[in-house]
């Protein structure tokens, strides 16, 4: 069962399109991973997916109900974490916290104060005195404290130093376990990569490529490093075969991936000495798309 | 050292110059327009020596005395004499409130907002912010101060020369620069804007009661506050420089304080101690409406502690009206047409519009705070909850309302309370309230139009309290310049039954209500259709 399903939404801002007949879909206890770079249409999307701002065209719904007329229906099973977490100054972490838990309902103290630990967060400083890392913890809290069908977390990492950012993982794969769904902005790939089941890229508003971690690697290119007792013949003859550096340690490459395994027979010819291959990694991917 | 303090100053001079161009225009044409336009008003209005008499002795009574200050140059009460009594007070305020805006905004604003600190990575001093956001403030005053001279005197009326026009000038920008120095040296006390410039309109509040009472009695308070200080340059009179010496010497040094406490605390502290709070929220937060009320607190209970010490000190000085008037046979005889009311009963009249708009600004102010919500993205934590969106919105219209209702409760019972004490024969409790409740369906009316900004122009709230201001002028300078009928009637204030010298006209308020009501259901059906806009 599909949980989220964005189906060519445009959004529009005056003369300026945000976003582009952009479809999305998560499934029943998938982790998506929607990457991008800044100013892509990730905010926007999440923003449309929650409610807050109108799709200009096309139709989103969660849970089945459409996320602009069902909006407090839907969010009472979603809990989420917006990018750039603004707090009331003069109230304190703890009292933020209790009021977002409030309004979804269904309070879990014990869950709370665990989170609360586990984050490191102390809930007496008054909200003005919280770095940017602090004030996502709350809003980190907030959204793990409450029982929920689907987290929606918008760059949730982005100021978290690497130890809370490993607490933040644990508590994805926890929920995750549990079989939620969750949709995870990003653009911090080692995350996505450890995390996500699916990816999808979004560019200029517009939906250049998803699909899981596996398929999209088929697309791209595997890293060769190779060494043979006689030189290979026909390598830089051959199409499929990029950026070859040779150095006295042998000779590194990079071949499409669905040509790795005619390459390999045709290397064995020529007696290899060792062998190195490296799948691309989500960075590589990530950036074939913006050269 | 010392160079490094105030390093890129200048630079950063012209920067807020530049971001606040419109601003500051808008301003001072606001500003400026609006007392030059006076200026030929008042000499329309009060013609022959005799009309200006009759003016001077009504700007003798003790209410009036409160309101704006002592009487000068009543030998030779020219229309100059008459200009500045009705209006130098007034303007001086305005100007210190547009001050106290600009100030905070480009000091504690930026710090809390994380500005400041981009700012301050770059080679620039630690002082240079506070120095250039003062500099800047002196240009805009002085450009007003000469601005209004300038257009004053241009009309050549008979006893507003050049030199009482620029002292016009002069004082207003005089006044603005102390309330600049003043809320600068607030903004270092404080860590986070609302407080500081909460402290300086509360500050501006006082110093204007401090002039009142010592107006009416001892003049030695009058002098230790700014707002009477200026008023002793007797301006079109006299025009005493003294005053105006002695409040920029206090400036200098309120500025010199607050740059000193600048350099020795750290970027987005204040100097008050910050408290510890509650680990766990109190069961009032647990809802938009719990939220909102937390939010709004201190103001709610220092609007509500000031408008009830504003109705009092009025409610004090009803009995001194009284005698005044008896003992005045030529102000007996004007008011003798009258003579069904007491002349205590047709001042209330006037004292009661007053209090309504003045009770109009919380009002509208708490409504807004919805958007200012929205702007900084904290309404998006609500709205991605189970909240929807008009719970969100009636959350602050609940309080905005009922705020109003209060208010005008409040000052019913500050009138009564000390006004039937110093007045021999006080009209009964019921009838104050019932001429203050009168008031309420044009405050909700506003409250309807700043509704309406909200859910359709986002980005235009302000218009509302340009509306409350034509709103105030129409009908206090309405009511002591006989202007036309129509001017009045275009703000729902115009509408109003004037009890207790008026009948009650339910017709009037019941169109009022229902026109308000439209508003409420129009924003928010409009509210709710809407994207949030950051």
């Amino acid at each position: 069962m599909s949980m989220v399903n964005v189906n060519n939404v445009t959004k529009r801002f005056g003369k300026f399109t945000a976003l582009d007949e952009v479809n999305l879909t998560l499934n029943e206890g998938e982790v998506c991973g929607f990457i991008g770079p800044n100013g892509a249409g990730k905010t926007t999307t999440i923003r449309i997916l929650m409610g807050i701002l109108q799709a200009t065209k096309g139709s989103a719904s969660i849970f089945g109900q459409d996320v602009w007329k069902n909006a407090v229906e839907i969010h009472k099973r979603i809990a989420y974490v917006p990018g750039d977490v603004n707090l009331w100054p003069n109230l304190t972490g703890g009292e933020v916290i209790d009021l977002f838990v409030r309004l979804r309902r269904g309070n879990n103290k014990n869950r709370r104060e665990d989170l609360i630990r586990r984050f490191d967060l102390d809930p007496t400083k008054k909200c003005r005195t919280y770095s940017k890392g602090n004030r996502q913890k709350v809003a980190l809290v907030a959204a793990f404290a409450s029982e929920a069908d689907l987290y929606i977390l918008d760059e949730p990492t982005s100021g978290l130093d690497p130890l809370m950012e490993s607490v933040f993982q644990e508590c994805v794969m926890d929920v995750k376990k549990a079989g939620k769904s969750v949709l995870l902005s990003s653009h911090i790939l080692s995350e996505v990569e450890k995390l996500c089941d699916r990816v999808s890229i979004i560019r200029q508003g517009k939906i250049i490529d998803s699909g899981t971690l596996l398929e999209l690697r088929h697309l791209t290119r595997t890293s060769i490093s190779v060494k043979t007792a006689r030189p290979i013949e026909g390598l830089a003859q051959n199409p499929t075969v990029h950026d070859i550096k040779e150095s006295p340690s042998g000779i590194a490459f990079s071949v499409d991936t669905e040509a790795l395994g005619a390459l390999i027979s045709h290397m064995s010819q020529f007696e290899i000495l060792s062998l190195e291959s490296t799948p691309p990694t989500l960075e590589q991917l990530f950036m074939r798309h913006y050269e | 050292m010392t160079d490094n303090l105030f390093a890129g100053s200048s630079k950063l001079t012209r920067f807020i110059l530049r971001r606040d161009r419109i601003l500051i225009i808008i301003w001072l044409a606001g500003i400026v327009g609006f007392t030059v336009f006076c200026g030929p008003l008042f000499n329309n209005l009060y013609k022959t020596d005799l009309e200006r008499l009759v003016m001077a002795e009504t700007m003798r009574n003790p209410a009036m005395i409160a309101m704006v200050g002592p009487v000068y140059g009543i030998d030779n009460y020219t229309t100059g004499a008459l200009f500045s009594n009705m209006m130098l007070e007034f303007m001086a305020i305005i100007a210190a409130v547009m001050n106290i805006f600009f100030v905070t905004r480009h000091t504690r604003q930026d710090e809390e907002s994380g500005r400041m600190e981009v700012i301050r990575s770059l080679p620039v001093g630690r002082l240079s912010n506070l120095t250039a956001t003062m500099l800047a403030v002196l240009l805009v005053n002085v450009i007003m101060a000469v601005l209004t001279g300038l257009g004053l005197a241009a009309f050549g009326i008979d006893g507003m020369d050049f030199a009482g026009s620029m002292f016009f000038g002069g004082v207003m920008g005089i006044t603005g620069l102390f309330f600049a120095a003043a809320t600068a040296l607030f903004c270092q006390l404080t860590a986070n804007n609302r407080t500081a410039s909460g402290f300086s309109f509360i500050f501006l509040m006082f110093l204007y009661l401090l002039r009142a009472a010592g107006d009416l009695g001892t003049e030695a308070l009058s002098l230790l506050s700014p707002l009477g200080l200026i008023l002793r340059a007797e301006v079109y009179v006299n025009n005493c420089v003294w005053p105006i010496l002695a409040l920029l010497g206090i400036t200098i040094l309120v500025t010199a304080l607050a740059l000193y406490l600048a350099k020795i605390r750290d970027l987005g502290t204040g100097l008050l101690p910050d408290r510890p709070g509650k680990a766990n929220a109190a069961r009032l937060l647990s809802s938009p409406l719990g939220l909102a009320f937390r939010l709004l607190k201190t103001s709610i209970f220092v609007w509500a502690a000031a408008i009830f010490i504003f109705a009092a000190m009025y409610g004090s000085i009803f009995g001194d009206l009284e005698s005044f008037i008896s003992s005045n046979d030529m102000l007996k005889a004007i008011f003798a047409q009258n003579s069904e009311f007491s002349f205590v009963e047709q001042f209330i009249v006037l004292l009661m519009a007053i209090m309504s708009m003045l009770s109009t600004i919380p009002v509208l102010s708490f409504m807004q705070r919805v958007r200012g919500e929205e702007k900084l993205g904290r309404t998006e934590h609500l709205l991605s909850r189970s909240v929807s969106r008009s719970r969100q919105f009636a959350a602050y219209f609940i309080i905005a309302s009922i705020m109003g209702a209060v208010l005008m409760l409040l000052t019913a019972l500050g009138f009564w309370s000390v006004g039937s004490i110093t007045l021999d024969t006080a009209p009964s409790l019921g009838t104050f309230v019932e001429a203050a409740m009168a008031y309420l369906p044009a405050i909700w009316v506003m409250l309807g139009c700043s509704m309406i900004l909200i859910a359709y122009l986002p980005d235009k709230t302000f218009i509302s309290y340009i509306y409350l201001g034509y709103s105030f002028f129409s009908v206090y300078i309405g009511s002591i310049a006989q202007l036309p009928e129509w001017i009045k009637k275009l703000t729902p204030f115009g509408h109003i039954p004037q009890i207790p010298v008026e009948e009650m006209d339910v017709f009037s308020l019941v169109v009022l209500i229902v026109i308000a009501v439209l508003l409420f259901v129009l924003s928010f059906a409009g509210y709710s259709k809407r994207d949030m806009q950051m």
